[in-house]
């Protein structure tokens, strides 16, 4: 098997686990399973095969994940919440927080700063994301009563 | 608009409601649904007006009515148990409250005691379950991460082995952080055990298995919608912590390993 499918078959199985660890009951693991497939997948889509920056794989992976966890929200009649935490724990840059911790304790500060920077930056990715997708889709949904509002003000 | 008479039993019906806020943000809901939901179920209940206010660890509510005396509660907060089966119905119930509130025989505050007290102690994984979680967790990661089969076994049996250390260390009741440090320390010490006697290859990948399961994750994404959401004071503040804790955790790992590494 290749690599990435690897990878995004264990991410899929952690999602699940975490998951049962938060009690999420019935069907809805399968749901949250497939949102840690969606951004996990995402992810290797863009930084693989499309070869973009990791930098902006992440944001475009969490903000697939956003919309996706608010579809299966509308869809499910459940808290998005539920699909979003989930699905973002294989994007949580774990790795390369230890790596820059492991350097801190090596004291090698060249790689320490390297990967600590790193670090924060797929942290604010993840952030970037959620808040596109999020003021798109909160927007979108509002638009309706918000242009009806503005079309009344301005009659007066 | 359903009007109750009884001051005591409006009293006890806002302090149930601040119950459902209150296990809602313990569950890990972010602070503006929490509020928003409190919110509508008080105007819901006949307030002319509801003050609400919360962050990770207070909720305060007032509650205005037109022709009886204010009522202000609070709660403090402590502590946080995951549960997402419990969010959702907790939401599905606020939501119920605020259709069904003019109906008054359905909507009374002892049934609705009765049904918070239903969802608060309803059926969880017990330390069994929650052991096969981490197990499957920490193995998962650990080949996620690059980790050979060997590594991922040893991740998933030392997960399961931090799970009943994590319980035990919670009995002494110690602070969050110095409670992680401890498990991660415990953790970090079985990896290099494990690396020792030669049961898996890499010290990094087992830890790193071990170390998603740890890391506050749900905080962490909670902490950054509640940031953008406009709750800068809860977001910060959840966010910090969670970026400590992720640190001390790491931390936790590596110290343990490079700790060990001196004495053997």
């Amino acid at each position: 098997m290749n690599n990435n499918l690897i990878q995004i078959l264990s991410a899929v199985a952690g999602s699940v686990g975490f998951a049962l660890l938060f009690n999420v009951r019935g069907p809805r693991v399968v749901f949250t399973a497939v949102s840690g497939l969606v951004s996990w997948g995402a992810y290797i889509i863009f930084s693989r095969y499309l070869e973009l920056d990791d930098f902006i794989s992440y944001i475009l992976a969490s903000a697939l994940l956003t919309l996706f966890s608010e579809i299966m929200a509308r869809l499910q009649k459940a808290p998005a919440a539920i699909f979003l935490v989930i699905g973002m724990i294989p994007l949580l840059p774990g790795g390369s927080l230890y790596r820059t911790l492991h350097y801190a304790v090596a004291l090698n500060w060249a790689s320490f700063a390297k990967t600590g920077v790193y670090t924060i930056m797929l942290s604010m990715a993840i952030a970037l994301g959620i808040i596109t997708m999020m003021s798109v889709i909160k927007t979108l949904m509002v638009s309706k009563t918000a242009i009806r509002h503005f079309v009344q003000d301005i009659r007066k | 608009m359903y009007y109750i008479q009884d001051d005591y039993k409006i009293a006890r019906m806002v302090e149930q409601i601040v119950s459902i806020g209150e296990m809602m943000l313990t569950s890990g809901s972010d602070v503006s649904r929490v509020e928003d939901s409190i919110r509508r179920m008080c105007d819901a209940i006949g307030a002319h007006r509801t003050e609400v206010f919360s962050i990770t660890s207070t909720i305060i509510v007032s509650v205005y009515f037109k022709d009886r005396a204010p009522i202000t509660q609070t709660r403090r907060i402590r502590g946080m148990s995951y549960n997402l089966n419990r969010l959702e119905q907790l939401n599905a119930l606020s939501r119920e409250i605020v259709a069904k509130a003019n109906t008054p025989e359905e909507f009374q505050s002892c049934t609705l005691h009765q049904r918070v007290v239903r969802i608060r102690t309803e059926h969880e994984y017990n330390w069994k379950y929650r052991m096969l979680f981490y197990a499957l967790i920490s193995s998962s990661f650990s080949v996620f991460f690059g980790g050979s089969p060997l590594d991922a076994i040893s991740s998933a049996v030392i997960g399961a082995l931090i799970c009943i250390f994590e319980k035990f260390i919670k009995c002494f009741d110690i602070n969050p952080f110095i409670t992680s440090f401890d498990v991660s320390l415990f953790g970090g010490v079985m990896a290099y055990l494990f690396v020792f006697v030669g049961f898996g290859n890499s010290f990094d990948r087992i830890s790193i298995g071990n170390i998603m399961v740890l890391i506050p994750g749900l905080q962490l994404t909670n902490g950054l919608r509640d940031m953008f959401a406009g709750d800068t004071i809860t977001g910060l503040t959840r966010t910090i912590e969670a970026c400590l804790q992720s640190m001390i955790i790491a931390l936790g790992f590596i110290l343990a390993g490079h700790l060990i590494g001196f004495f053997v």
